[in-house]
């Protein structure tokens, strides 16, 4: 123990009371015990709650304009009124039923096949011995997150397009070309495909970073238990990363009804509406394009509540599993 | 395009992996790109304008990078009267202060003479035009002369706010140009340039804020705020006698300010641009291979892309060209506009006898249109990979893949046009801004723009003011001086010797300093756009020759300059409607019958209604 | 290789290795097509199409975009804001995680709600510009900094990872006397490099590749970020067609786009190799015996 310790240790002698108590039912003692003796927690968590209380709770209250008719001119105080209206646009509205069934198919697609890649990826990189190797798939596997969807989205042009590389192979050959982009019916497969090419490798390092949290002693008892190489992994390995796997899950589902907006924007209108049209493109031309912002906040503000009820019953559910849960 | 809009409860746009969600607001950047994304898209929209009746800032006004503006934020800014008054010395010039103008040209012009080599006649530098609309070709740049009196300014800090297109320039205290608009227009210039792809949230913010700066870049799309008075009303300075004020301002065609008006009045100086928008870009090479370059219909113009498609006009194997391709996305009303002009489809609407408006999707026309498109989708003619590609329509035209598609008419000419990349690539090609012929052999028609782009308004607060509102517009005035003129040199070009070199023939090329140094610093206001392109004067002879024939048969909108909320608010979703069932339709997901149905739901989405809020607003 | 471990079989080793270069080998094709239209000339770039080797190499189109007198600038602004943004972004998350994973602190549960939130909810433009603008901070390169100091995303991970740490590591060591900001610094985040190391890539990149809060807060274009001037590049298309020397052209725009995908990349790409070695190994072999 070093002198600041040793320093830290007399300084903190007038409350004695709240160390004894640590591993006591902490009910028992006095709020304003419990709060001295968690005095700096409280100094470590303050500058971040200012953080979240000046730079997202103060703006957050300028949504107040989805129950306007907002101008910026006008500004909060002095736009319009219009109760509920925003709302009422949007659940009226002829595409809604349309726009949030491919979005939550999209979503559910995402969850089911996308969401494991990166999981996969991690274990498998993770049973590479050769740290070489290891290390060079790692860098390469990560790149695609940083070129953009225009380009990415312009490859799979040049490789599955009409004019594409397999089709002028066949047409080569003689046979007849097949029609997969810009196919309403392979479109949502194809956005999902997209995104397990462009973020997957890139969502290894979260998992690679937890399975490095595991205890390697765990992996020896196991052995000595005769547990083989896939035993290990079930057994030692996945229990290791099921935390953030479930946190990760848990929060993908609060933003169920956003399925990224740049991918299907750039490719929704070669297959139409009833294919490709998902909610964050929906309110680009509903909202933004004509400036509506409190149509905007509205949905956002839908978007928000909906992800609440998945996150608050998500939550639920994984702790009856008998996780932690997230609080 | 917004927290507001995206970033709600997303921590990632897809949360496939969890490192998407390390940033919300990646996903704000996203969406933000979007709209850079379209233009970049292949200038969808700035091909051929926005479908509404307005310029959008957000929409079009990017796009227009790619193609429109990109003579203008620059350079060519000429006038069709004075500058070519001043050159030809046909001194009968309309514009004010010609006397001045007049001679200052000698004088300059024998400057010029002096240091450089050769005086072309100026009458031989100019090919005149003779039909409204149609601007003057420049083969070579006129003697320089004067187009201001003084300085405009009076000392004082100006604002400005403007959509920006290029690289930053260099900071003012190293940048001699900047330095030097200082001097030239008497104040201290500070713009903000701002992004294309963010201009709308920035220029909410700002009005949110009250900061707006002094000279404001905005559009019709800023309807709201407009009407609710954010920007001052500038139609007594701008009309009748006002406007002798502003003698550049002056020269510009009168039809421009008539459409930018919200309401009658006029809240900005707009930034002119062709009022001929679009065209057929076009492989007049392959045409003239194919045996029939001058195609009379829609029957020949079919079997003219059916031969392309099947005959290997390009030489390089078959099945590897194709006859036409739409241009990224908006098959349904706005990409195809060659074809609709076939048919002579109305411009947006048509206004009928009784003062009643029409939708063009309502038009016996447009089904035509429609299911002529349908039946060369059928036939295999159309680029297969049309509605998908991100951003390649333009390199796979100068690839040969295909012999036309729609883009805005200056995607043609310059070193960096379609005419000179797709040479680069087949040396023998010809690529021209193709006329259409009726459908029936007669006529086509072209629908043209509002002639402009934007427009610089002063918000009201500055307004107040009454002599701040005249410097400001005196400065307008100076940076919308004609091609050719010193002032047009300086904006376009900096200092000479400094930002740019003069070469013997009266032509400026920017140096490295003044490839850095300009910017879009004065991009805010420029004058009509003259036909000059250094180096290749042929393409000006044959700009001025599309433009003719294309605004010969050129239709105006006639809601430009109306007002109806209902559209202001529900145009995006409309359009969308007719691009979405459009797109079906001509791609043969949905039948032809299920045009009906389209305008039924066109109509009650507020389709109906705005025809009727418009009509009423024309009345007037 | 740990002495547990059996020698895996060949067909499993090869099997595994096989499959990984199969995976690498695709992810890299989007970076080596980027790479190589950058590198090339018009003619190859158009009619080829699918570019994966430049067959005529040239510099045109980096010395092009670099030419420009403010991407120098720009790089050393987005090195700034990424550097100290990071390093203050980690500051505030770590502290804050570290709070919220401790039990018994009271209005732990409140203060966690109130922050997960934000991921739901989040502020519009307009508000949170009139925040920073009463802040003081348009203009200011901390605008960039501040606005975005934490993200809830990334406060809930580590604060996931440090609850899974042994109670009796932190508590042994409040026996001994240390107080919190000491367990933190000394016992914690030793064992979280690799989460810290993570998240402190995932804040270096949104750093990095941020422009929207620099369009939207910083007026001066002196001060833009690399990624905003560079997006510029990729806008402007032609701009200059008119002012240029015929004899020199500018290089075809898709050229230009992927010199400046390179350009903005690279920088960021090569931290990445520094920070792998805590991805790699284990780090809590015997610390518990210990």
């Amino acid at each position: 123990m070093n002198k600041f310790l040793q320093a830290e240790k007399l300084e903190s002698k007038p409350d004695p009371t709240g160390r004894l108590t640590i591993s006591q039912p902490v009910k028992k003692t006095p709020i304003r015990f419990r709060l001295w003796r968690e005095r700096w927690i409280y100094l470590l968590i303050a500058p971040g709650f200012l953080y979240f209380v000046v730079f997202q709770y103060l703006p957050l209250l300028g949504n107040i304009i989805a129950f306007q008719d907002f101008s910026p001119y006008l500004g909060f105080f002095d736009s319009p009124w219009v109760g509920l209206a925003n709302f009422g646009k949007l659940f009226t509205d002829p595409d809604v039923g349309i726009v949030i069934s491919n979005t939550l198919i999209i979503s559910f697609l995402q969850i089911v096949f996308a969401f494991p890649v990166p999981i996969a990826m991690a274990l498998m990189l993770n049973a590479v011995r050769n740290q070489f190797f290891k290390r060079l798939v790692q860098s390469v596997l990560y790149l695609p997150h940083f070129i953009s969807w225009v380009i990415i989205i312009s490859l799979f042009q040049q490789i599955l397009g009409g004019d594409g590389f397999i089709n002028n192979l066949i047409r080569g050959t003689g046979g007849q070309p097949i029609s997969i982009i810009g196919n309403p019916d392979l479109f949502k497969p194809l956005v999902v495909i997209q995104v397990i090419f462009k973020e997957s490798g890139w969502g290894t390092i979260i998992f690679l970073a937890a399975l490095t949290s595991i205890d390697l002693t765990l992996y020896e008892a196991a052995v000595i238990d005769g547990a083989n190489k896939w035993q290990r992994i079930w057994h030692v390995t996945l229990p290791g990363i099921r935390a953030i796997i479930i946190l990760l899950l848990v929060l993908r589902l609060g933003t169920v009804l956003s399925t990224g907006f740049e991918q299907i924007f750039l490719q929704r209108q070669a297959v139409g509406l009833n294919a490709g049209e998902v909610i964050d493109t929906f309110v680009y031309t509903r909202g933004v394009q004509n400036g509506d912002w409190s149509f905007a906040t509205a949905v956002g503000l839908v978007k928000g509540a909906i992800g609440l009820l998945m996150i608050l019953a998500a939550n639920k559910i994984s702790k009856k599993l008998g996780e932690e849960g997230l609080f | 395009m917004s927290d507001t809009a995206f970033g709600q409860g997303s921590p990632g746009p897809e949360k496939s992996s969890p490192a998407e969600g390390v940033s919300r607001r990646r996903f704000i950047r996203l969406a933000a790109t979007a709209a850079a994304l379209v233009p970049a898209g292949g200038a969808i929209l700035a091909a051929c304008g926005d479908s509404t009746a307005t310029p959008a800032v957000a929409t079009a006004a990017p796009t227009t990078a790619a193609t429109t503006t990109s003579a203008a934020t620059t350079t060519s800014a000429a006038t069709t009267t004075s500058a070519a008054a001043a050159t030809s010395a046909a001194a009968a010039t309309t514009a004010a202060g010609a006397t001045t103008s007049a001679a200052a040209a000698t004088t300059s012009a024998s400057a010029t003479t002096a240091a450089g080599a050769t005086t072309v006649a100026a009458s031989g530098t100019v090919l005149k035009s003779t039909i409204p609309g149609v601007p003057d070709a420049f083969l070579a740049p006129p003697p320089p002369f004067k187009a201001t009196k003084a300085i405009p300014g009076k000392g004082s800090v100006v604002k400005s706010f403007c959509i920006t297109y290029g690289a930053p320039p260099t900071e003012k205290g190293s940048n001699k140009y900047w330095q030097e608009i200082d001097k030239r227009l008497g104040v201290k210039w500070e713009p903000v340039l701002q992004p294309a792809s963010s201009y709308t949230e920035k220029l909410a913010v700002l009005t949110a804020s009250g900061d707006l700066p002094d000279l404001t870049f905005t559009s019709t799309d800023d309807m709201k705020n407009i009407v609710q008075g954010v920007y001052t009303d500038l139609t007594p300075f701008v009309t009748g006698d006002g406007l002798k004020e502003f003698p550049n301002l002056a020269a510009y065609p009168p039809g421009i300010w008539k459409n930018i008006a919200v309401k009658g009045k006029i809240y900005g100086v707009p930034r002119p641009r062709f009022q001929v928008v679009h065209g057929m870009m076009w492989r007049k090479d392959w045409a003239e291979k194919m045996g029939n370059p001058n195609f009379k219909n829609a029957d020949e113009f079919k079997k003219l892309l059916q031969d392309f498609t099947t005959k290997d006009p390009g030489g390089v194997g078959p099945g590897k060209s194709w006859g036409f391709s739409f241009t990224t996305g908006l098959a349904g009303s706005v990409n195809c506009r060659p074809i609709m002009n076939m048919f002579r489809v109305p411009n947006q609407w048509r206004k009928e006898a009784d003062g009643s408006l029409t939708y063009h999707i309502e038009t016996e026309e447009y089904k035509q249109a429609l299911s002529y498109m349908r039946e060369l989708w059928a036939a295999g003619v159309i680029y297969p990979d049309s509605l998908t590609q991100a951003d390649q329509t333009k390199n796979n035209f100068s690839a040969g893949k295909f012999g036309g598609y729609t883009d805005g008419i200056t995607a043609i000419p310059g070193p960096t046009g379609l005419r000179v990349t797709t040479q680069k690539v087949s040396p023998k090609a010809d690529v021209v801004v193709q006329p259409m012929p009726g459908f029936d052999g007669g006529k086509s028609n072209n629908w043209l723009g509002p002639g402009s782009f934007g427009f610089a308004a002063i918000p009201s607060k500055i307004g107040k003011d009454k002599e701040r509102v005249k410097e400001l517009l005196r400065i307008l005035d100076y940076l919308s001086s004609p091609f050719g003129s010193e002032e047009a040199n300086f904006k376009s070009y900096g200092i000479d010797g400094v930002d740019n070199t003069v070469q013997p023939d009266g032509t400026r090329v920017l140096t490295d300093q003044g490839k850095k140094e300009l910017g879009d610093l004065t991009a805010i206001a420029n004058a009509p756009i003259a036909l000059f392109y250094s180096g290749y004067p042929d393409h000006a002879k044959l700009m001025q020759d599309a433009i003719a024939s294309l605004m010969t048969v050129g239709i105006d909108d006639p809601t430009m300059g109306g007002f109806s909320a209902t559209w202001n608010a529900k145009s995006n979703e409309l359009n969308q409607l007719l691009i979405d069932r459009g797109t079906a339709i001509i791609t043969g997901r949905d039948s032809l019958d299920s045009l009906s149905t389209m305008i039924n739901d066109w109509k009650s989405r507020g389709g109906s209604q705005a025809a009727k809020e418009f009509a009423e607003s024309l009345k007037v | 290789m740990y002495h547990w471990m059996e020698k895996p079989s060949f067909l499993s080793r090869w099997g595994l290795r096989l499959s990984l270069s199969l995976i690498t080998l695709v992810m890299l094709f989007p970076f080596v097509y980027v790479l190589a239209v950058s590198f090339s000339n018009y003619q190859d770039v158009v009619s080829k199409g699918l570019v994966i080797f430049p067959t005529h190499p040239t510099f045109d189109a980096y010395s092009y975009v670099l030419k420009s007198g403010t991407v120098t600038n720009s790089l050393i602004i987005s090195l700034f804001i990424t550097v100290v943004g990071t390093f203050v972004n980690l500051a505030l998350t770590v502290t804050m995680a570290y709070g919220l994973s401790r039990r018994g602190v009271i209005g732990r549960g409140v203060i966690l709600a109130l922050v997960l939130f934000t991921i739901l909810f989040a502020p519009g433009i307009i508000p949170k510009y009139l925040v920073v603008k009463q802040l003081g901070l348009i203009d200011s390169l901390w605008s960039l900094i501040l606005p975005g100091a934490i993200s809830a995303f990334n406060l809930v991970v580590i604060r996931n990872f440090f609850m899974s740490l042994p109670d009796e590591l932190i508590e042994s060591a409040k026996l001994d006397g240390a107080n919190d900001i000491r367990v933190l610094w000394s016992i914690v985040l030793p064992l979280s490099k690799a989460v810290v190391a993570a998240i402190g890539l995932f804040y270096g990149v949104s750093h990095w590749n941020d422009f929207f809060d620099a369009i939207l807060y910083i007026n001066d274009a002196a001060k833009w970020p690399v990624q905003l001037v560079l997006r510029q590049f990729v806008l402007q298309g032609s701009t200059l067609t008119d002012t240029l020397d015929p004899n020199q052209l500018p290089p075809p725009p898709l050229t230009v786009q992927m010199a400046v995908v390179v350009i903005a990349t690279v920088p960021i790409l090569v931290v990445y190799p520094f920070l792998q070695k805590y991805f790699t190994k284990g780090v809590l072999t015997g610390s518990i015996k210990g």
